[in-house]
């Protein structure tokens, strides 16, 4: 992905998961995700969990922080003796498939957030050179990369126009997409539903 | 072996102790429910029983006692407040259950040891008007239950939005708790509102126990203390393919021969494989002699579970002194002379 110029006017730019529009950020709290039966607290947990393939226990310790920032802090404590090799190769892959997870699990909520972007830019404001966002220059625009902001409207694209919810959402083309030495699959939505509301014929199960 | 059935009902002396069936656990019980195991198994199963109910695995009414004066004092600090009374006074507790059943008689039991150690009775329960719902139970093994009990009552009081405020709160305590069914749950709770977060929120929607059975074949090194089979006969294989209308979750049939990565729970990864095998095979057995096809398909060797899942049953291995819970391998609570098999803990309220 190469870098990109936004003008402010014709953008939504997030940043605090506080303010307008926070929804759109991986750090923003109430969008947990369901992955193998694993509840994980956000996509930015997810992400940052599915760095580490081989450590469960890594992945753990991930998980199990209360917030996102504290998710990413704990791999950035272990991302340079433990990430997989192959991670700025397949990053922007594993990311646009949490987004996916967060939108097919929070369909509701997180719909309407990506609809009321209507057709603008979206833009991650950013102040660092990362892929992720972009930062705010002298002349009211931002430049960068904004990988996530062009994944959500890659979404919004494929989704939100034209009002097609995502039920299914498939696991990215990257080798051991693992979490706790299991095998991530196809993720279905409305399959967890249809069993846990069947009825019981006889003696009620606790 | 006379040692080891008198250990055993040393600790579940008190099984039933309530109803007035007119059974007594005793030594001579234990050894009756052991002689239908072959007899080179017997002192085995016998000794591997001891050792998991050395594990803190049966409660008794004293420890239910115990458990419950624990848990008030422990949620009145979680609730903020500085003595019991004013936390009752703003609590409720949630009674969705039928006279007879866990929830109602737990609650009696809490009103038992309140007034026993406070002089307070739950009748204070709410007076100053209701801050803090708590629901409490003794097992939470699918949670079908739970859920069905929890979204009833959310709906009815017209709860939600204020939960996802924080105006008001819900806690939810079991005496043991199975981590597949309440993952699975708070998923199921999240669909069934829309969705809704709150659900999944660990610190907003806190559901705690006093034992957890880990069960969660897919979480992080789940200790997997219950009875959970690894594949080993053909003749498994064959029960779980003559569950003709059950095809999901068949992926959890078995766990894998590398789970638990140590074992903490068993006496030893031999001695688990081996008892796992003994109340599996006792458990097909004992079912195959149901005559009734339609009877036979409604229950599992390792105890109830949904009908849709091609498993073998739930595997709990947690006993209380008010009734065994069905999710428990049939051979402790399966009794049916007309099936040759005689439960160890007998099934009260059985529905057939």
């Amino acid at each position: 992905m190469n870098n990109r110029t936004y003008k402010s006017k014709d953008a939504i730019v997030f940043r605090k998961t506080t303010e307008p529009f926070g929804g759109l950020s991986n750090m923003a709290s109430g969008f947990s995700l369901y992955i193998n039966e694993v509840i994980v607290p956000s996509s930015e947990h997810l992400y940052q969990a599915m760095r580490y393939p081989t450590n469960p226990e890594i992945q753990f310790e991930i998980i199990n922080q209360d917030n996102a920032m504290k998710a990413k802090m704990i791999s950035n404590k272990y991302k340079a003796q433990y990430s997989r090799p192959d991670w700025e190769r397949i990053q922007i892959k594993v990311m646009r498939w949490a987004l996916e997870i967060k939108l097919a699990q929070n369909w509701e909520k997180f719909s309407v957030i990506l609809e009321q972007t209507q057709n603008k830019s979206i833009v991650e404001y950013a102040n660092d050179n990362k892929i992720w966002g972009a930062k705010p220059t002298v002349n009211d625009e931002f430049v960068g990369v904004n990988a996530l902001g062009r994944l959500l409207m890659e979404l919004r694209e494929k989704y939100i126009i034209d009002k097609k919810r995502i039920f299914c959402v498939h696991p990215p083309d990257v080798p051991a997409l693992l979490l706790y030495n299991q095998h991530i699959d196809i993720i279905c939505d409305d399959m967890i539903i249809d069993f846990h509301s069947e009825n019981l014929i006889e003696d009620n199960i606790v | 072996m006379k040692e080891l059935a008198e250990n055993i009902a040393a600790i579940t002396q008190d099984y039933h102790s309530d109803y007035n069936e007119g059974f007594v656990m005793s030594s001579e019980h234990v050894l009756a429910w052991v002689g239908q195991f072959d007899e080179s198994d017997q002192e085995f199963v016998l000794s591997e029983l001891l050792h998991i109910l050395n594990q803190g695995t049966y409660i008794s009414k004293d420890k239910a006692k115990e458990i419950l004066w624990e848990f008030v004092n422990k949620a009145t600090t979680f609730f903020g407040y500085q003595n019991i009374e004013t936390f009752l006074r703003e609590t409720h507790f949630i009674n969705s259950q039928a006279e007879h059943k866990s929830q109602s008689i737990l609650l009696k039991l809490l009103n038992y040891i309140v007034v026993e150690n406070t002089g307070l009775s739950l009748d204070i329960c709410g007076s100053l008007g209701v801050r803090n719902y708590i629901y409490l139970d003794d097992v939470l093994a699918s949670g079908r239950t739970f859920k069905l009990g929890i979204k009833k009552f959310i709906e009815e009081e017209n709860l939600l939005q204020q939960l996802i405020n924080k105006e008001v709160r819900l806690l939810s305590f079991f005496f043991c708790s199975h981590t597949w069914g309440v993952d699975n749950t708070r998923y199921s709770l999240k669909k069934l509102f829309d969705d809704e977060n709150y659900f999944l929120d660990v610190v907003k929607f806190p559901i705690s126990s006093f034992y957890v059975i880990e069960n969660n074949l897919r979480s992080f090194n789940p200790k997997i203390n219950l009875v959970y089979p690894e594949k080993s006969k053909n003749e498994y294989d064959a029960y779980l393919v003559s569950l003709e209308t059950a095809i999901l979750q068949s992926d959890k049939a078995y766990r894998k021969a590398t789970q638990p990565s140590i074992e903490t729970f068993f006496s030893s990864k031999e001695n688990r494989n081996r008892l796992e095998k003994l109340f599996l095979d006792k458990g097909i057995e004992i079912i195959n002699r149901i005559q009734d096809e339609t009877i036979k398909h409604k229950h599992r060797p390792l105890g109830k579970t949904y009908p849709s899942y091609k498993t073998f049953g739930t595997g709990t291995l947690f006993f209380t002194w008010r009734n065994i819970s069905n999710t428990c391998p049939i051979v402790f609570w399966w009794d049916n002379p007309a099936h040759n098999w005689s439960g160890l803990f007998p099934l009260h309220n059985r529905g057939i």
